[in-house]
């Protein structure tokens, strides 16, 4: 970090455009040229507007033409600073080839000197950030797919993509903003300019491992956004920390491709978005067709009940044989089953075939997984977790165990997330382990869309009187019209041709490409079977392969042994030192070397590439 | 008055009784040792030297069954017996190593940087070391040589457990971390440092020549932490590691890869054509049972009390056997998996399934305790340190029965 306490000035060329070497002597009205480049090499887009200020307190605001050079007449001599208006997430990472910390330049730009009739200086930008959003309702064919501009960002940056999907419970919310001067420690005089406008919107990390903080107060929220941005803006700097950029100089930036879903459905509703992560992952197909098809490499990275919308695109791609069209996945703390990548359907342990994604191995080269048995929401910790004595105390005492509870709770980064799995106790809880953790949402889910005595049996009369007392034949007539919809609707989707159809009856089974008939019909027949049964599942449920990784389902399972053997399938434990669900959203440095360095980063640069590095 | 007699009596048997348990636990409290980081045994199985999370260096007699504590400041990895006679290396907190007879001479003393992992041949003329980053190097003082630098990554702190350093024949091992880091042909092993590469390409397990100091060979195959170690004769490589894979190699044809065989599903055929029948990629021929938990467990299946997920291999028998350990937790109702699967070294099928018990719960429950497991193979010695507590346990295998005994748990 630089040592100085006001902004950097920089010295400008002297050289014009023209090649013209002006000497240096003071004259009236400077003609500022600026080019304005990414770090990818491309002009900034024409027409961009930027307005800049001279030492004189004047604004002189000029447009970027085709060649990237904004031209602003008459400055007074001395310095000058800028600003793009409308550039979202362009930041300004270096002048005249000299690196600058972003956050910093947007808090104060440098005032770069200028002298007698000409300066031209040269503008180094990061490229704006990329993020797909599919909680919207689709508006277009274009509307779950990047832009060209975005492509070619992806193809220049190293011709690959990251993707990141977050977790349960997240809402989209939005970026922060950067820290304005006067609340920064490391500048102690009012800057030329204040930024304003998208130029103060903070489309990376602020004040988070970045050494000594700038800022002299800490306001994560506000300096990081929150929801889902707050995530993209965690994990692409800790992966671009991991590949090997520093504070230093931000030019070798990698944007990744944030990737936001509909997964905050209240803090209850686990089955509902679970729902909604299949019905994300359908949508997720179309932007891994365009990648492919533009030949652009691609790894994804999920965290929590992402992994179901990632399993769910790549289940798809493998059953219309798209074989190998993703690079690397990496489920961080998966929230799916830990046979859920087990290539026969027949093992899955959800009565209703949500729990295995049978093909989704097939789109993909490699998978790993990153879990810890100290996850807190995915399943118990191992026994010898907590200190001997610790666990004699909560034997002895419940109110202790409410103690740690409470203290769990409050004390996490994510309570309503930790709510959840605590509240339920923990993943299995949320599932199937209780008759309720089934019925509950299915009821709630058919409750308008099926008909009436069906998934609500009905209720006998007290005293039995009348044709069918008993509602027997009521129910089994609803069940048949129940069954004929979702034929229907099967049918229907099948002559629609379109390859990925929407479901609504069957959106539970939304991780197939296209339901066939037989399983519709299949699937209710479930249904009713398991009504009949009280919602009493034949098979136990499985742990998260989040919490045991693939350590259970490898010894009873060949397929996944033969994948863990030849590499395909691998895994991080991260037991030792990931100690909560959310644990790697700001870690610690433990975390960030093991498992972002050694166990994410690492890999994709030696099977993949990630950006440039 | 007999109500205060009795009053008086439950007083001064609380008293007494308070003042036993506490002199009990001071006592305890001031003798007992925190749990082994790294032990070694001597090659007669007489020694073992340990070093504790507190820094104790503590010296093992398993004949009188005594124990003596050296010294207070002990580097956590530095316990180490030279391999054939009675002296172990040791390194104190101010990074001096220490070479020191059992009978208390010191034989030679040199600074040094921090070691995580060392090993010294018999003859002394070769001192093989590790740093935190997983560098190595070749002698110390003027004569230090780097024979890997090329990365500070896979690391300690990346990986979570130390470098594991072996000596056999004219040969000797590093262990390390399968994950495909940096895996560059004909990288050199040594760079300048502006030319490290992100990960290094000698990461995974490598063979390499004691007298060159070169790899040998690279013996790619293994997944996240690995263990490697070579025969005491220098003709077998064997490894094992954190996602369950085995493989073995003979020093003579290091290019040849062998698979020790799944325990639950034999040997995986790698060279058979895709889209066949799982269960055609598998043999089983010489497959035998897996010891069971005798209850199901907390996802309710039957478990298996042993697993490849390995912490450490031990020859055991010479040259010919060894145990490959899993790294398991302590679970009650007898779910632990605490046995460890025996090979022959060249042959891929385990012969046996040896427990180590669960009480004393032995060190296999961290990997960064991966150096506290140790054997004296001509001895058919197993030591381990214990999970819970300071103490190691001394195992005795007996060849003939293929058998192995606890013969002396030590705190």
């Amino acid at each position: 970090m630089t040592e100085t306490l006001s902004p950097p000035r920089l010295q400008p060329s002297r050289t014009s455009l023209s090649g013209v070497t002006m000497p240096a002597h003071c004259s009236v009205g400077v003609t500022v040229l600026i080019v304005h480049r990414d770090t990818l090499g491309r002009y900034l887009p024409e027409g961009t507007s930027v307005s800049l200020k001279d030492s004189a307190g004047k604004t002189i605001s000029a447009t970027i033409d085709a060649e990237g050079v904004s031209r602003h007449e008459g400055a007074a001599p001395n310095k000058v600073a800028w600003q793009l208006a409308d550039a979202h997430g362009l930041h300004l990472v270096a002048v005249d080839d000299e690196p600058l910390d972003p956050c910093r330049t947007a808090a104060a730009p440098p005032e770069v000197d200028i002298a007698i009739d000409e300066t031209t200086i040269q503008a180094t930008y990061l490229p704006p950030p990329i993020s797909l959003n599919l909680r919207d309702e689709v508006t277009s064919s274009e509307s779950d797919l990047l832009s060209d501009e975005q492509l070619e960002q992806l193809r220049l940056a190293g011709n690959n993509a990251t993707l990141f999907l977050h977790g349960y419970n997240v809402p989209l919310g939005q970026y922060g903003v950067f820290a304005a001067w006067d609340k920064r420690t490391d500048i102690s005089a009012e800057p030329l300019l204040i930024t304003a406008h998208t130029a103060s919107n903070a489309t990376i990390l602020q004040g988070i491992n970045t050494g000594e903080h700038a800022s002299a107060e800490y306001r994560e929220e506000h300096d990081n956004g929150n929801g889902a941005h707050s995530w993209f803006v965690h994990m692409e700097y800790q992966l671009n920390r991991a590949a090997g950029m520093t504070e230093e100089d931000w030019r070798p930036y990698t944007r990744m491709v944030g990737v936001a879903w509909f997964g905050d459905t209240g803090s209850v509703d686990f089955f509902q978005a679970e729902l909604n992560a299949m019905a994300a992952g359908r949508r997720l197909v179309a932007l891994l067709e365009q990648l492919d098809e533009a030949d652009i490499a691609i790894n994804i990275i999920s965290h929590s009940l992402g992994a179901r919308v990632v399993l769910t695109a790549l289940n798809i791609l493998g059953e219309q044989d798209r074989h190998q069209w993703v690079d690397n996945i990496y489920l961080w703390e998966p929230a799916v089953a830990d046979n859920a990548l087990v290539n026969d359907a027949s093992q899955d342990s959800h009565p209703l075939g949500m729990g295995v994604f049978p093909d989704a191995h097939k789109a993909v080269r490699k998978v790993v997984v990153l879990h810890s048995e100290e996850d807190g929401i995915l399943g118990p910790p191992p026994e010898n977790a907590r200190s001997f004595w610790q666990q004699v105390a909560e034997i002895t005492s419940p109110a202790l165990r409410g103690t740690r509870w409470v203290q769990e709770i409050l004390g996490a980064d994510d309570w309503v997330d930790e709510l959840i799995g605590s509240a339920g106790g923990a993943y299995g809880k949320k599932w199937w382990v209780f008759p309720a953790g089934l019925s509950t949402p299915f009821i709630r889910y058919y409750t308008d869309k099926a008909p009436a005595d069906t998934v609500r049996p009905p209720v006998p009369q007290p005293i039995p009187v009348g044709p069918d007392p008993y509602g027997k034949e009521r129910a089994a007539q609803a069940w048949q019209e129940f069954r004929e919809m979702a034929i229907e609707e099967a049918r229907e989707a099948l002559a629609s041709a379109n390859p990925l159809p929407t479901y609504d009856l069957l959106a539970p089974l939304a991780h197939h490409a296209v339901v066939s008939e037989e399983r519709a019909v299949a699937y209710i027949d479930t249904l009713q079977w398991l009504v009949g049964r009280n919602w009493r599942a034949g098979k136990a449920p499985r742990p998260a392969l989040g919490s045991v990784g693939f350590g259970e389902v490898s010894k009873e399972n060949r397929f996944v042994e033969s994948k863990l053997t030849s590499k395909a399938y691998d895994f991080v434990d991260q037991t030792l030192w990931l100690f909560d669900h959310s644990g790697m959203k700001i870690p610690s440095d433990e975390v960030f070397e093991k498992s972002y360095q050694e166990g994410i980063v690492d890999r994709i640069k030696e099977a993949s590439r990630f950006g440039r590095y | 008055m007999v109500a205060i007699n009795k009053q008086k009596i439950i007083f001064l048997l609380l008293a007494v009784g308070t003042v036993l348990a506490m002199g009990y636990y001071g006592v305890r409290a001031f003798t007992s040792l925190e749990p082994v980081t790294s032990l070694s045994v001597s090659s007669d199985g007489r020694y073992v030297i340990s070093a504790h999370e507190d820094g104790a260096l503590v010296l093992w007699n398993t004949e009188t069954q005594q124990r003596d504590q050296l010294a207070d400041n002990a580097n956590l990895y530095s316990a180490y017996f030279i391999p054939e006679g009675d002296a172990f290396l040791w390194q104190d907190q101010d990074d001096v190593v220490h070479v020191q007879g059992v009978d208390g001479e010191v034989i030679e003393e040199f600074e040094h940087f921090p070691t995580y992992g060392h090993a010294m041949s018999a003859d002394r003329e070769h001192y093989l070391s590790s740093n935190q980053t997983w560098n190595i190097y070749h002698g110390h003082g003027d004569a230090l040589q780097p024979v890997l630098l090329d990365s500070t990554s896979p690391s300690f702190t990346g990986t979570g457990q130390v470098l594991n350093l072996s000596m056999g024949g004219d040969f000797f091992v590093s262990g390390g971390s399968g994950s495909p880091g940096g895996e560059l042909d004909d990288s050199p092993p040594v760079r300048e440092e502006d030319e490290y590469r992100f990960s290094s390409s000698y990461g995974g397990v490598t063979l390499w020549n004691l007298d060159t100091l070169m790899p040998v060979a690279k013996l790619p195959g293994n997944s996240s932490k690995t263990y490697a170690t070579i025969s005491p004769d220098g003709q077998w490589v064997v490894s094992g590691d954190e996602n369950t894979i085995g493989l073995f190699w003979n020093t003579e044809a290091p290019e040849e890869r062998y698979r020790m065989a799944s325990y639950d599903h034999g040997i995986y055929r790698d060279n058979l054509p895709e889209g066949l029948e799982e269960d055609e990629y598998w043999d089983e021929s010489h497959l035998i049972s897996v010891p069971e938990s005798s209850k199901p467990d907390k996802w309710g299946s039957i478990r298996s009390l042993a697993t490849p997920k390995t912490i450490a291999i031990a020859f055991i028998n010479g040259s010919e056997e060894f145990l490959r350990i899993g790294h398991a937790q302590y679970e009650g109702g007898d779910m632990s998996r605490t046995y460890a699967a025996l090979f022959e070294a060249g042959n891929p099928w385990p012969q046996a399934y040896l427990d180590l018990g669960t009480d004393p719960f032995p060190s296999v429950n961290n990997y960064s305790r991966n150096l506290s497991i140790d054997s004296a193979p001509d001895a058919n010695l197993l030591v381990t340190g214990h999970a819970f507590d300071g103490g190691i346990t001394v195992y005795r295998y007996d060849p003939e029965e293929r058998t192995l005994a606890k013969e002396w748990v030590g705190r």
